[in-house]
């Protein structure tokens, strides 16, 4: 571990460079439901095409709490601690607004070694553009990197080393849109998973997979700690 | 509760696996979901086939389905939307802050 494993982000950036105080949380039924009032609303009405247009992050949760609780059950592997964590920015009136928000599978076996386990990245999403805007905040926020580094300091806090798995969704006709995301994915630093390797028990693996192996970990941490 | 034995029966019917207690674990755990005072038979039915059809299904595949916004007919409802009240920044308690 690094001095920086483990610590969450401080501030996060903004294309033009100046940063804002961001503070990371466990989400509670009141912060999910800030998000679905001001933050989801504008996704669903966005012009452009989003992933996660109809995600229920209510329901999501409780799916993936209840799914992995019956893989305890059953025996298969040893159920993932399912977390939501939000990050927080301040409006000019000081009240929280969620900026980002991720839910993580903590202790899910590792893409690139199903015997090592690691944070899984179920699903991500940032505040558009116009629900920063509505609030307040820098329109221009940038917040992959800080999202994707909150499953890194999980990783780092559970003993998993920083290893970090996530499948960058896919669209079956929005074709400019997969390319996107996946460069964005490779862009931050994240590797592909091989093709010759399965990403999962029963899982094709189509090229989307991506992974943080202990240093390439430590390299995405330490490249954000100015912001720690 | 008549929506647990359903639940193990369709388990069961689903996976039939000669000496698989799997079914009698999913019961068990439907059964710590559902007081027996917290819904009415036909929810807890509507939401156990509902849970049943899910549990056919891998994570990965709900992540497809949720990304192709396909997933309402599977999930059950959202839960009634807690209080969105403005909560102060400063009052954010941060996850793991030393």
């Amino acid at each position: 571990m690094t001095e920086a494993a483990g610590r969450f982000l401080q501030f996060a950036e903004t294309a033009r460079k100046t940063r804002i105080p961001i503070r990371i949380a466990k989400a509670t039924p009141a912060t999910l439901a800030l998000w679905d009032a001001h933050v989801q609303r504008h996704i669903h009405d966005a012009r452009e095409f989003r992933f996660d247009r109809q995600w229920q992050w209510p329901a999501l949760l409780k799916f993936h709490q209840v799914q992995e609780t019956i893989v305890g059950l059953s025996g298969v592997r040893r159920a993932s601690d399912i977390r939501l964590l939000q990050a927080f920015a301040a409006r000019p009136d000081g009240n929280a607004y969620p900026v980002g928000q991720v839910l993580l599978a903590c202790g899910f076996p590792f893409i690139r070694d199903w015997d090592a386990p690691s944070v899984f990245l179920w699903y991500l999403a940032a505040a558009p553009r116009p629900a920063l805007h509505a609030a307040g905040l820098p329109p221009d926020l940038k917040l992959m990197r800080a999202l994707v580094d909150i499953a890194v300091q999980e990783s780092f806090a559970g003993g998993f080393e920083g290893r970090v798995g996530l499948h960058a969704a896919r669209s079956r006709w929005n074709l400019a849109a997969n390319r996107d995301l996946y460069n964005r994915y490779r862009h931050i630093g994240l590797a592909p998973l091989p093709g010759g390797l399965r990403a999962s028990v029963g899982r094709r693996n189509d090229r989307r997979y991506f992974y943080l192996d202990p240093p390439l970990a430590l390299d995405f941490a330490h490249r954000l700690d100015y912001l720690r | 509760m008549a929506a647990i034995a359903h639940l193990r029966n369709q388990h069961a019917a689903l996976t039939p696996m000669p000496g698989d207690d799997l079914g009698e674990r999913l019961a068990a755990l439907a059964a710590q979901l559902f007081s027996a005072d917290a819904a009415t038979r036909a929810v807890e039915r509507a939401f156990l086939d509902r849970l049943l059809r899910m549990l056919s299904l891998t994570p990965h595949e709900i992540h497809d389905l949720a990304v192709a916004g396909r997933l309402g007919d599977l999930l059950p409802p959202d839960p009634p939307a807690g209080s969105s009240e403005a909560v102060r920044f400063d009052d954010i308690p941060g996850w793991r802050r030393r």
